[in-house]
């Protein structure tokens, strides 16, 4: 197994547990959620792509900066390079956001259908109803905001881990960018709908995509060669 | 063999590490001897790659360690801040360490727990110093690296889990011998351990010595003062103390037999230096950067 | 176990050539190995070897290839002779040396002496 494999596995391996209980949670909380909201009203929102969906991306944007602040330093200290922690981070970053967006749109499904198999009558109007077709738009519309908020995260921290507290302030802004081009161009409506932006979609989806990847770079840049010094207040 | 060449390690305005040369051949234990803030932990990390040299050269078997997939993989670093996941239990970071060591021995780390009645179930984060620094030197011993680096690992443990940790590291060197560089405070100690001893004060390299050697480098000669005063005129004087009419210097060189009896003879008592006093006298106040001592090197 | 008075080496030589001329240690019989030194005494196995080099070369030890040192069959004669030679300028020239100064007159020796025998 190559180093950066080793790397991608680990991290998989490192998270497992803490992200089942999260999304142990999730489901359990919105499901309550969801159970009081249809006993009082009408869904006309998907509680589950407005909490879970958000929740995902933000949980996705802490690992991120994980990534720098804690997981570099205990990787290079097995005698792994940077060069393959960062191949294998990113490797672990993309199978993360492909999974977290597989379970908010596959839980999308599943809180329609349990909405559909309990109720009388067809959903309201306002619900943000998931077809076969559309799932796969779905998908690729969680994607790239999922992936953004994960590299803005690791972005971010590595400017300060590299550059210290001031300069790694001034970072802040750059190393948000894909964040906010994804909420901006791919966000999400007041029902928790999919809402594409002031472009057309294949458009949108490309712009988000590359700014991701140029943070993406950014970070590496910034990772490549930098120091192990000890972590503050240690 | 480790080759270090002008070696300079900068932070800003700050040179750590000012034009460092040095030879370590392989397969031997180290003392690294320094003040704090003499440059040692910056040495350690640049030969662990945890740093680049800002000028100069370091090589490992004729390689830049830098980035170097096999050398840092035959490389253990262990300092004292633990660079180890501090949200899940002991046993989870040697699970994690298992993962990713391949010459690590899971069996001895086992054992090691056992002796430093280290509990696998515990967290890191609630272990008391010196269990951090038990974890530390388990880390240490059972990835068996051929470059070994412990960079003050007893620090907080008890005089008994010291004694195990340097009978330990003995035993297992005398098993497979390898480098091994233990930088410490606790000079005295673990002297016996030493093959070679390398002093670094502010920077630059004071000396790199066999142990043995350095031990006979130093003596204590105490007497009435005028008699003080002639035999040591001439010679490399370390330190000095006065009590009444009673002088006591402390000289760094060594006494060939007849010196000795000659001393005796003008009734002068001989006494040892400890490699810790040496370091002391060697490394504070105005002796510091004296330029002859390099030349003992 | 060993003192700051002389490198560890040596006072490791000296402790096998003691142990040699007490009969602790027989001609032809098999030392312990310098790793075995170095557990024991929680040394160095370099300077166990120092040590033991040291011996070689003065023909207290000789080396057995592939199974380790032993004591010289004429061991015990050599270092008894050697230590003969120095014993007078070494071990009775300083007794004397400290009787003159402390004022314990020659005679009241050689009487006390006289009685040991």
């Amino acid at each position: 197994m190559t180093e950066s494999r080793l790397v991608a596995t680990s991290l998989l391996w490192i998270y497992r547990p803490v992200g089942l209980w999260f999304w142990s949670l999730m489901i359990f909380g919105v499901a309550i959620g969801v159970g009081v909201i249809v006993t009082v009203t009408e869904p006309r929102f998907s509680l589950w792509l407005l909490v879970a969906g958000s929740a995902a991306k933000y949980w996705l944007s802490v690992v991120g900066v994980l990534l720098v602040s804690t997981h570099l330093r205990q990787f290079v200290a097995t005698g792994v390079t940077r060069r393959a922690f960062l191949a294998g981070s990113a490797v672990f970053g993309l199978a993360a956001a492909w999974l977290f967006t597989l379970i908010v749109t596959t839980g999308h499904g599943i809180e329609q259908s349990l909405l559909t198999l309990t109720r009388h009558g067809p959903l309201p109007a306002d619900y943000p109803l998931l077809s076969a077709g559309s799932a796969a738009s779905e998908f690729f519309h969680v994607l790239p905001g999922e992936l953004a908020f994960l590299v803005s995260g690791a972005a971010i921290a590595a400017g300060f881990y590299r550059f210290g507290p001031l300069p790694g302030l001034l970072l802040i802004l750059p190393g948000l960018v894909p964040a906010l081009v994804a909420e901006l161009l791919l966000g999400r409506g007041q029902h928790g709908e999919p809402l594409t932006r002031f472009l057309p979609f294949g458009l949108a989806l490309t712009l988000s995509l590359l700014a991701t990847a140029l943070a993406a770079a950014m970070y590496q840049r910034k990772l490549r060669d930098v120091a192990i010094p000890r972590p503050a207040g240690q | 063999m480790i080759s270090l060449r002008n070696l300079t390690v900068r932070y800003g305005d700050t040179v750590a590490i000012d034009d460092l040369s040095l030879d370590l051949p392989a397969d031997k234990i180290y003392g690294l001897l320094g003040r704090n803030g003499s440059g040692k932990t910056s040495l350690l990390s640049v030969l662990a790659s945890y740093r680049k040299a800002s000028a100069g050269s370091i090589t490992v078997d004729g390689a830049d360690p830098f980035e170097n997939a096999e050398i840092m993989r035959q490389t253990t670093f262990i300092r004292d801040c633990l660079d180890v996941v501090q949200t899940g239990t002991v046993a989870k970071v040697l699970d994690f360490t298992a993962r990713m060591r391949h010459g690590w021995d899971a069996d001895y780390a086992a054992r090691l727990l056992d002796m430093f009645e280290l509990d696998p179930r515990k967290r890191v984060a609630s272990l008391s110093r010196g269990q951090r620094s038990s974890l530390g030197v388990v880390l240490g011993l059972a990835a068996r690296s051929p470059l070994t680096i412990l960079d003050e690992v007893y620090l907080g443990m008890d005089a008994a889990a010291r004694t195990a940790f340097y009978r330990e590291l003995l035993a297992d060197y005398l098993d497979r011998p390898r480098t091994i560089i233990l930088s410490t405070h606790l000079i005295e100690e673990v002297a016996n351990l030493f093959e070679r001893v390398v002093i670094i004060d502010r920077g630059r390299l004071v000396l790199h010595e066999e142990a043995d050697e350095l031990k006979a480098r130093g003596v204590a000669v105490t007497g009435p003062a005028e008699a003080v005063d002639a035999f040591v005129a001439g010679r490399t004087v370390l330190s000095d103390r006065r009590l009444g009419g009673v002088r006591e210097a402390t000289l760094y060189g060594r006494l060939d037999a007849q010196e000795a009896r000659r001393a005796e003879a003008s009734g002068l008592a001989l006494g040892p230096v400890g490699i810790q006093d040496l370091f002391v006298h060697l490394t504070s106040g105005a002796n510091a950067g004296s330029r002859p001592l390099e030349a003992l090197r | 176990m060993f003192d700051d008075r002389s490198p560890i080496y040596l006072q490791i030589a000296n402790a096998i050539k003691d142990d040699v001329l007490r009969g602790a240690l027989e001609e032809d019989e098999q030392v312990m190995s310098t790793n075995q030194y170095a557990a024991f005494y929680q040394i160095n196995p370099a300077t166990a070897a120092k040590g033991f080099a040291a011996l070689v070369d003065e023909g207290v030890l000789y080396k057995k290839r592939g199974i380790g040192m032993f004591v010289s069959p004429d061991a015990r004669a050599k270092l008894r002779t050697g230590r003969r030679e120095r014993f007078f300028a070494e071990v009775v020239d300083p007794m004397l040396a400290e009787a003159r100064m402390i004022g314990v007159p020659v005679d009241e020796i050689v009487k006390h002496i006289g009685a040991q025998k």
